[in-house]
């Protein structure tokens, strides 16, 4: 099943010079779980904006092509309903706390409350939550005087209660420290096994050799190429995009180079581990 | 003890006092017009008594610190200044005492001030007494279950956590303004010019942290219209609570019939 399909979509954002999105067109499919790469600038965010309905709805400009989100036309969405339908975690953990809540577990019920669920089942909703992403001990701090990595994760915690659809989550460790990485990345092991519809923008490269089925591949507002995690990331044209490949691949190619050549090139650490025990390394 | 935590939500929030767990629309109602009578009623005994009265109330629960800061401010500014000038404006022959021995302290122009002090004691005394025992988060829960969009709600206890996080910017814009050379202490001069560089990236900063921020919200489904439910609960007005406030409104309506009635009586 298809949950957004994009066609010849160009995008200029208003009083923008140039186009953000030229040519764009690619299908998500439910339950897959998406990488988005390139460099910055490269329309990225653009396209999450596109996605969740921001573009046009939010930010005018001026928008051609076809893009169908859960079978509507994004035009003729509600906007409000479909933010709700699909979550949203970006960059600044500062900016996506409500600012009203006292308590973490207040903060987390608040998108619950504005769909008017019942008391009972938003406590039972955000104590699961809290227990699932292992934040119980954050409970009942503020959420204004967390650090950003705290932050982050109450972030998603906040957007995963409420069950979306699918999820877009725009660069989540670019303003965290390790260990907060460590944890968030900890978070996205966790959705990658529920199931959902996501789509990760990320540079950490390694994250997105783990855990995507599919990479997308952006440059200049073009989407360059996609394609499956393994066939994506072993090509060296990419570092061409100013996008990265793991290191582990950047290996594989020197290999060959030098005229030893590995049976595959690898996109992580335990393929690379595999190959080199092939090689009898030990 | 998280679930004793959890389960604070399942019921209506508890106050360790009485006063505090007035429901703040209550709460505001009777100090409101217990303050505007003691404009009406213009007597030194009465205005005195309520800020006695509010006093006691404050201490009683556990806020007097917090009262008494900005109270005794007004008492010195409000109370001292409208005395003086009383006895400047008000023309009197019975000299009480010579301050000093040398200025006359009349008593028709220390009645006046006292009168006039008192009122404004009080209404002040009320207006701090309410803010001090009410969090601002229950008010806005009541004013939201009287109809008040939650818009608005927002925009109100936003507002509180805005004023923090501006604060935190200035000093973080300010130090790296310093490390890029400007002078921020100094002669008037020097701080004025460094106003602009700071205000700038405030300014703009604060701007396109709206735009993220009504973004981070609308995914948590803050523009849906649909009734919202609330997690933490306020208990539902007790009858006591309403007789008090019907008994203190009728008090109140009498004290007027009565001020019409000296006047045009």
């Amino acid at each position: 099943m298809v949950v957004a399909k994009l066609k010849d979509i160009n995008y200029k954002y208003p009083l923008a010079e140039g186009y953000a999105l030229k040519d764009v067109n690619f299908e998500f499919e439910a339950g897959k779980f998406y990488g988005l790469i390139g460099e910055n600038g490269g329309g990225k965010t653009t396209l999450c904006n596109l996605i969740r309905g921001l573009i046009p709805h939010f930010y005018n400009g001026e928008l051609t092509g076809e893009a169908v989100v859960f079978d509507t036309d994004i035009k003729e969405h509600n906007a409000e309903e479909l933010a709700v339908r699909i979550g949203y975690v970006f960059q600044n953990p500062f900016n996506q706390m409500s600012g009203i809540k006292s308590t973490v577990f207040e903060e987390i019920a608040m998108g619950l409350e504005n769909l008017g669920i019942e008391k009972e089942e938003i406590i039972e909703r955000v104590s699961g939550v809290c227990e699932l992403l292992g934040i119980e001990e954050l409970m009942t701090k503020n959420p204004n005087e967390l650090s950003g990595g705290q932050r982050q994760r109450v972030a998603f915690a906040a957007i995963i209660v409420m069950d979306n659809d699918m999820l877009v989550i725009d660069e989540p460790t670019s303003q965290l420290d390790p260990h907060g990485t460590e944890m968030v990345f900890e978070i996205i092991r966790k959705l990658k096994d529920s199931g959902k519809t996501i789509v990760l923008v990320e540079h950490k490269i390694d994250l997105i050799a783990e855990y995507c089925d599919e990479v997308l591949v952006m440059d200049k507002g073009h989407i360059v190429c996609s394609g499956k995690t393994q066939d994506i990331l072993s090509r060296k044209e990419l570092l061409d995009y100013d996008a990265q490949i793991p290191q582990v691949a950047i290996w594989g190619h020197e290999m060959a180079e030098a005229g030893k050549p590995l049976s595959y090139i690898p996109i992580t650490v335990e393929q690379a581990v595999e190959l080199a025990r092939e090689r009898g390394v030990r | 003890m998280e679930n004793n935590f959890i389960n604070s939500f399942r019921e209506y929030q508890k106050f360790d006092n009485g006063f505090i767990a007035l429901n703040p629309l209550s709460k505001l109602n009777m100090l409101f017009v217990l303050g505007f009578s003691a404009m009406l009623i213009n007597s030194w005994r009465y205005g005195f008594l309520l800020c006695i009265l509010f006093i006691v109330l404050a201490f009683a629960a556990k806020r007097g610190m917090s009262f008494m800061k900005p109270f005794s401010l007004i008492v010195l500014i409000f109370g001292f200044f409208t005395l003086v000038i009383r006895q400047f404006s008000v023309e009197g022959h019975t000299v009480l005492f010579k301050l000093f021995g040398v200025i006359p302290i009349k008593e028709e122009g220390l009645i006046i001030g006292l009168n006039t002090a008192s009122y404004l004691l009080a209404f002040s005394g009320a207006i701090i007494l309410f803010f001090v025992t009410t969090e601002m988060r229950d008010l806005m829960y009541s004013l939201e279950k009287k109809g008040v969009s939650h818009e608005v709600s927002y925009i109100v206890l936003a507002s509180f956590q805005t004023i923090i996080d501006l604060k935190k910017n200035t000093n973080m814009i300010m130090e790296s303004q310093k490390a890029r050379g400007i002078e921020t202490e100094g002669n008037v001069v020097n701080r004025i010019k460094a106003f602009f560089p700071i205000l700038g990236p405030l300014v703009l900063g604060a701007i396109s942290s709206t735009e993220e921020k009504s973004i981070a919200m609308d995914a948590r489904a803050f523009s849906v219209k649909c009734n919202h439910t609330f997690l933490r609960e306020l208990r539902p007005v007790p009858v006591y609570e309403k007789i008090m406030v019907i008994a203190v409104d009728l008090f109140f309506i009498f004290t007027v019939a009565y001020k019409i009635y000296q006047i045009f009586g």
